[in-house]
């Protein structure tokens, strides 16, 4: 009966501790950040991408993605009796897409911008499926998780007019250890995943990421010199990925893991030129486990300007 | 009561990300991926495979459309188990003066790029459409290039890459081609 009790305890200690911290809003805000900026950058190329006459027809493109996701073309269809072709349909749904976004980082009508910018970005995804890669289904994630997650309780214009930010609420910690363990499953597998290969355990991954015309940026030929430097590498990545889990539940170890993981997708931004997919996944990683570290600086910034008047604790939470 | 609500929810959600995941090792158990597991892996995905066969099945279909709208039906496997030989794709443009261009970036975006670099993975997975798609991307360039082009030619192939021994040893990369699909304007 008693380690029944305890274990009721440890789990409601573990997902139900009140807080008032500000990471899952530090989420919406850098997700409806990363929707305008993704949007920007691929707006010049919508049509080559997601037109019915673009790159691979939308003929083709039907019959290889699955029919249960919404595509562009529907709303193509729905709008044509408008007399709004399809091209411009597709640059009207990328703008929709933007303006819901902002919605979204400004905390507006937060969960109805989230199911709006999550159901347009479904409508993307679904038509350029092929075409899409890591980055998109993490965002795909990331949107649905901004409809059912409590984002929109601080730094929102929704909090103007509500009393929950007031006062610590469950849902805060339970969803940041939703968040915690997804990301840790996520890593896990990863790691995992890469162990099954030899690539990486030989360091042959890192040459080949970094030297392939697709992602390579700097000329780093210099590599196959000094073999010892991939392979270093290649047992980093994959001891951090599969100890995630455990590095970042341990609080002595998070600091380290973090600016390693952090570090590791610095170099995929810089490397291999995958700026969007390094981001969200920075993003992720600062919400879910380096919240409590910036708040902590944020604190202490703010108790260095008010030193003079009272020395303050500096109260960070802990997860 | 809503910390139980909360607790099912959270039960359901990270059961089916573990079963996407187990059932997405199926495909390191096809044909031409097992080949380039390390032994040991090789050894525990053959026994596991009736196991990882019957995973998926076990979501009920409104689990398995939950898990593709929300899109915890990925199995997190990226850049593994190895990385693969990058596919990409040249456009020789022969203009109607008898001059010919090869050209690989007609995307105005970096990001456009990247993503048909990511289509191209797949384009190399599925032989039986390759003519279809590179008919498909031969009507859009003869569009972006304009009207003095006469023919275009898709050439597919790949990037082969030595090794870093290899590589010291004086191989260089290079471009094999596969396939040319030649597409004429009609007059």
């Amino acid at each position: 009966m008693q380690l029944i009790q305890s274990i009721y305890k440890g789990v409601d200690q573990f997902f139900f501790k009140p807080s008032t911290q500000k990471n899952l809003s530090f989420f919406r805000i850098a997700i409806g950040l990363f929707c305008i900026i993704q949007t920007i950058s691929i707006f010049p190329d919508l049509l080559n991408i997601y037109g019915a006459n673009g790159l691979i027809r939308s003929e083709i493109l039907q019959i290889l993605t699955p029919d249960l996701l919404p595509k562009v073309s529907w709303f193509s269809s729905w709008v044509a009796p408008l007399g709004i072709s399809e091209p411009s349909s597709i640059y009207f749904l990328a703008c929709l897409f933007i303006f819901v976004s902002i919605g979204l980082t400004l905390g507006f009508a937060t969960r109805y911008m989230a199911f709006l910018a999550w159901f347009i970005n479904l409508m993307f995804y679904g038509t350029g499926n092929v075409f899409s890669y890591g980055a998109d289904g993490f965002l795909n994630i990331c949107l649905f998780y901004c409809i059912i997650m409590p984002v929109g309780y601080y730094w929102s214009v929704d909090s103007l007019f509500s009393e929950k930010n007031k006062k610590p609420h469950l849902g805060n910690t339970a969803f940041t250890r939703f968040l915690q363990i997804h990301l840790a499953i996520a890593y896990f597998m990863g790691g995992f995943c890469k162990i099954l290969g030899y690539q990486w355990w030989n360091g042959e991954a890192i040459w080949r990421a970094v030297m392939f015309p697709s992602f390579n940026q700097f000329d780093m030929s210099w590599m196959a010199s000094y073999p010892e430097v991939s392979m270093v590498l290649g047992w980093g990545v994959l001891l951090m990925e599969i100890l995630y889990p455990f590095l970042m539940f341990y609080r002595k170890t998070r600091p380290f893991c973090l600016v390693g993981i952090i570090g590791m997708h610095i170099g995929i931004a810089l490397f291999m030129g995958l700026h969007f997919f390094a981001l969200i996944m920075i993003i992720l990683n600062i919400a879910t486990f380096g919240w409590p570290y910036i708040e902590g600086w944020l604190q202490r910034f703010r108790s260095e300007d008010k030193a003079v008047e009272a020395p303050k604790a500096i109260i960070t939470q802990k997860y | 009561m809503k910390k139980a609500f909360y607790l099912l929810f959270f039960a359901f959600h990270f059961s089916v990300i573990a079963i996407s995941c187990i059932s997405s090792l199926g495909a390191y158990q096809e044909e031409p991926v097992i080949d380039q597991l390390n032994k040991p892996a090789h050894h525990v995905l053959k026994q596991l495979k009736p196991f990882v066969k019957k995973t998926m099945s076990i979501l009920p279909k409104p689990a398995r459309y939950y898990a593709f709208f929300t899109g915890t039906n990925s199995g997190f496997g990226f850049f593994s188990p190895n990385i693969p030989t990058a596919w990409t794709v040249y456009f020789e443009l022969k203009k109607t003066d008898g001059s010919s261009t090869l050209t690989k970036a007609l995307w105005k975006t970096r990001l456009g790029r990247e993503r048909v670099n990511t289509s191209m993975n797949w384009f190399r997975n599925h032989e039986v459409i390759q003519p279809i798609v590179a008919q498909s991307w031969g009507v859009r360039v003869f569009e972006m290039a304009g009207p003095s082009v006469s023919i275009v030619e898709v050439i597919n192939g790949m990037y082969v890459l030595p090794s870093m021994k290899e590589y010291r040893e004086g191989a260089r990369l290079r471009f094999h081609e596969r396939k040319r699909f030649a597409f004429k304007k009609k007059a």
